[in-house]
């Protein structure tokens, strides 16, 4: 499902009584199927950006479209991945991935059974299908973002916003899981946008990359990432990877000096 | 708990060598416990045997140990102390029940409507500061002698901690929480239910440990003021009669009634808040 962004504009209100403005003319056309990486620095307003798409808070003016309709309900069709896996830890890892189901205030279009066995397709998919009935304090850092993705899969999501989702993880980990991830979108063809302020990530996940500045938070810029696909470990490092950060970082640095 | 030694023991043969380190360790905890009281109540008879503390003021370990023996055997064969005992229990059961019922309700009513919260939080504070024990001689006016007085001073000292620590628990769901929950489009009432219920729950145990605990104290405190009934009655009426070893015996009953009923929350905690112990932080 293609999402369009138009002129979105985003002003907090902070405590002095003035106004902090997080995003500023934010334009973009990210279209289905594609995996498109917001770039930037600590307060460039990349969360805050996603955080409209999903739904959590009201753009203050211009507009997010989803598909070729009007703005309606975001909640069923994006599914969220935070920083942290928010996983409830009276929960398994089966019924933090049917919690979704179990939420809002129409039922589910499908039965809870064919849900619950969705739920286990899920775990199978992210390669957890061993561990459905581990609590999550019985998983690892990694296992757990694993979970927390199967979760925001359930309802099939066609729109995925990913906020750093992996910067808790160590380097090892992270690697595996963006093969992981990308092996994840390839199968379930959703949209994705992910949020990160690590350039060697958003290259080597992405289709496009929108890299973003602070004060306010604009999109400055946009780099098509020209590797092939699938992607995989070797090709970080080789000269056609490093080539796409080096454009990456240089139309960071043209727009913003830190 | 000779039992589990013995288990530990037995698992030392057959289980791993880190089971055998477990049980070990156990076994030296056990003995180096019983080590520590055997030091403390030896020196106790050594002052009070040799007459550094004279037996007016205190006396000897063995006479105390020899009168909780005989109390401990008429509580087994039902005879008088047993009703004592029977009734301080009763007492802070009772206590500990409505402590619990009216604190949950309270600290839930208080967290969800807040107009209500802003109107009387402040005397909830105040509530709590204020030495419940001081309405004592009040409480039996009003509500007599017999048990509802104990009941009524054990409520009075234990639903604070439980009110407290259940708006605590009520307003200590996590931030991301709560943007997954809205993200996914609760509802207010799937929010309380499925979310900041269960995150309440460690924090409403730890009151009601410390409910059960205070409404022992009422209690007693309760059984001061008047009837003539229950440990706390006993060890007062020792204690106006000079008979020290039937009040220290009375209060080694009532410190090992206190530690056994606390064991049954922390039991039930556990069971109930399974999660806390392994995930680490209070949620």
């Amino acid at each position: 499902m293609e999402v369009t962004i138009r002129d979105l504009r985003k002003v907090y209100s902070s405590r002095g009584g003035g106004e902090v403005v997080a995003l500023e003319g934010v334009t973009a056309e990210i279209s289905s199927g594609e995996f498109v990486t917001l770039v930037g620095p600590s307060g460039c307003g990349k969360s805050t950006l996603l955080d409209i798409l999903a739904g959590l808070t009201p753009e203050t003016s211009g507009s997010v479209m989803f598909g070729n309709g009007v703005d309606g309900d975001r909640s069923a069709r994006v599914g969220l991945v935070f920083q942290k896996p928010v996983l409830l830890p009276w929960r398994t890892a089966l019924q933090n991935v049917f919690l979704p189901a179990q939420l809002g205030t129409e039922p589910p279009t499908k039965t809870d059974d064919s849900l619950e066995s969705r739920a286990r397709e899920l775990l199978d998919l992210v390669g957890l299908a061993a561990f459905t009935e581990k609590y999550p304090w019985e998983l690892s850092g990694g296992m757990q973002q694993r979970v927390s993705i199967a979760r925001a899969l359930l309802l099939e999501a066609e729109v995925m916003c990913m906020d750093e989702p992996f910067a808790a993880l160590d380097e090892f980990t992270r690697e595996q899981m963006h093969i992981e991830l990308l092996s994840i979108w390839d199968r379930q063809g959703f949209t994705g946008v992910f949020v990160t302020h690590n350039i060697f990530e958003s290259a080597f996940l992405s289709d496009r990359v929108l890299v973003m500045t602070p004060r306010p938070g604009r999109v400055v810029a946009e780099v098509a990432i020209d590797l092939p696909r699938p992607r995989h470990k070797d090709m970080i490092g080789t000269a056609g990877f490093t080539e796409n950060v080096r454009r990456i970082r240089d139309a960071m640095s043209e727009h913003w000096t830190g | 708990m000779t039992e589990q030694i013995a288990l530990d023991e037995l698992n030392q043969g057959v289980e791993s060598t880190s089971e055998g380190r477990r049980g070990a360790s156990l076994i030296k905890t056990a003995v180096l416990q019983v080590s520590a009281l055997a030091i403390f109540l030896g020196v106790w008879q050594v002052l009070t045997v040799s007459g550094v503390i004279p037996s007016y003021l205190l006396p000897t370990a063995s006479e105390v140990l020899t009168t909780l023996g005989e109390d401990i055997r008429d509580i087994l064969s039902g005879g008088p102390m047993w009703t004592h005992f029977y009734t301080t229990l009763v007492e802070i059961l009772l206590g500990f029940f409505f402590s619990a019922v009216i604190g949950i309700a309270v600290g839930a009513i208080l967290s969800e409507f807040k107009t209500i919260q802003r109107a009387i939080y402040p005397y909830v504070v105040a509530g709590n500061a204020t030495p419940r024990i001081a309405f004592a001689p009040l409480v039996v006016i009003w509500f007599g002698f017999d048990w509802a007085s104990k009941v009524v001073m054990a409520v009075a000292v234990a639903v604070f901690p439980v009110i407290v620590n259940t708006m605590a628990g009520l307003a200590a769901t996590d931030r991301d929480d709560l943007r997954l929950i809205r993200s996914l489009g609760a509802t207010r009432s799937q929010l309380l239910w499925r979310v900041r219920i269960p995150t309440a729950l460690p924090y409403i145990f730890a009151g009601l440990e410390t409910a059960m605990l205070f409404s022992a104290v009422g209690a007693v405190i309760g059984e001061f003021m008047a009837g003539n009934a229950g440990l706390g009655y006993v060890t007062l009426l020792a204690q106006e009669l000079f008979r020290l070893d039937d009040a220290f015996s009375a209060i080694v009953l009532l410190s090992v009634q206190g530690f056994l009923l606390h064991r049954l929350v922390v039991i039930a905690a556990r069971r109930l808040v399974f999660w806390q112990a392994e995930s680490g932080s209070p949620k």
